[in-house]
């Protein structure tokens, strides 16, 4: 794959990612099933979807106690995401100039398996909000769906990145 | 010079650190676009309902009506303290209607205060009962023996009377009552205000400053055909 396409792709994974990270992710739909006439004498908008995006969660997290948590989430579900796209961008353009990707690509892929972490922690969150009581729900929406495919593209434009030789051709007058 | 190779572009310098910031650059931009074009605030799902015009009740029909909010004086009408130790009143209430007493709050009793608050909705529930709503097949809890309000049919010349009292341990204080023409009532809340005579009366201007005893209240008036959902909503 040529360094104009990785660009491209480049591009691409960052649009999704920022559409997963500020899109609606995921709306919870609560229910108390047979007892919602109960519920709603006590909370009157207690059955109120609430809709959540991926950065407005991480920000409900740390403003509502739940700081370490949010810090983790944060750091590997945007920090690391945005780092490893910055890397791969400047490994792209170092190969348009003929260079190698640099060093900073060999930290990213070595750290690669916890860039799954941000899969996991949106995964485990699903998991626990429908793991709720009652009849209460969750419907995911597309901003999850960018963010998975904004990871998935990263994943595929590492092992580009990874199949591209040490060693770049480089035009010598003697060749 | 020695006869080296030389390469046929000048070497190319390194990319910068500003490369790096292209991804962040490109997903606040979506970001911004998403926030300032079409992104919805999150919660808004849901459409607010525009609150009907009160309309009159109708003959015939059946309605539960309830006091959602009665204030009293800061003395009884004889000009004496509500309670020896400067408390205020335990107010509680009963509706009579066809000179039958259909409704009371006396175990409800909004103890030391001026104003009281009820709502339409309640389940009178015992921790002993807990048992009984658990265990399958067991004790019903359905929001229709949930309604905590008076239930009245609508005919003309119908009065519904109102007593509001201040529970007393040895006897309860007579704080005022008022007598409504059903036919006169509308759906939702009515406002009304004890004038000098000790008449009900919509118009706020006409309140008796410091008469004693009761001083205004408010009566619900929620059609009992209403679905259930409506109706619990209603009456909470």
């Amino acid at each position: 794959m040529k360094p104009g396409q990785l660009q491209v792709l480049l591009a691409a994974a960052s649009v999704l990612l920022g559409l997963g990270l500020f899109a609606p992710c995921m709306t919870l739909h609560p229910s108390a099933g047979q007892l919602d006439w109960l519920m709603r004498i006590f909370d009157p908008d207690f059955e109120q979807p609430v809709t959540y995006s991926l950065l407005g969660g991480i920000r409900s997290m740390l403003t509502e106690g739940d700081v370490f948590v949010g810090v983790i989430v944060l750091l590997f579900s945007v920090v690391f995401p945005l780092w490893k796209l910055g890397v791969y961008w400047t490994a792209a353009v170092r190969l348009a100039r003929g260079l190698e990707p640099g060093a900073p690509v060999r930290w990213v892929n070595q750290l690669g398996k916890w860039s799954m972490l941000d899969v996991f922690v949106l995964a485990v969150l699903v998991i626990a909000v429908k793991g709720l009581p009652g009849d209460s729900k969750v419907v995911i929406e597309w901003g999850a769906a960018a963010f998975c495919a904004s990871v998935l593209l990263s994943i595929y434009i590492s092992l580009h990145i990874k199949e591209m030789p040490d060693e770049p051709e480089r035009i010598s007058v003697d060749s | 010079m020695p006869d080296e190779p030389q390469p046929s572009e000048a070497p190319r310098s390194a990319p910068q650190f500003v490369f790096y910031l292209v991804p962040l650059v490109i997903v606040l931009a979506v970001g911004a676009l998403f926030l300032v074009g079409g992104g919805k605030s999150p919660g808004s799902a849901k459409d607010k309902e525009q609150p009907k015009p009160p309309a009159k009740v109708e003959v015939g029909h059946d309605y539960y009506v309830i006091v959602t909010l009665m204030e009293f004086h800061p003395h009884k009408t004889s000009g004496e303290k509500w309670d020896i130790r400067d408390s205020a009143p335990d107010i509680f209430y009963e509706l009579q209607w066809h000179d039958q007493t259909i409704f009371s709050t006396k175990n409800d009793v909004a103890k030391n205060a001026l104003i009281a608050h009820w709502i339409g909705l309640g389940a009178d529930i015992k921790i002993t009962d807990l048992g009984k709503i658990l265990m399958p097949g067991g004790k019903r809890l359905t929001p229709l023996n949930a309604v905590k309000a008076a239930l009245i049919s609508v005919e003309d010349d119908d009065e519904l009377v109102i007593r509001a009292f201040d529970k007393d341990p040895l006897s309860d204080d007579r704080a005022g009552q008022c007598a409504l023409r059903v036919t006169d009532l509308k759906h939702g809340d009515n406002e009304f205000f004890i004038d000098a005579n000790g008449s009900a009366t919509r118009d706020r201007g006409e309140l008796a400053k410091d008469r004693g005893g009761l001083k205004r209240l408010t009566l619900r008036v929620v059609d009992s055909s209403l679905p259930i959902e409506e109706l619990v909503k209603a009456l909470r």
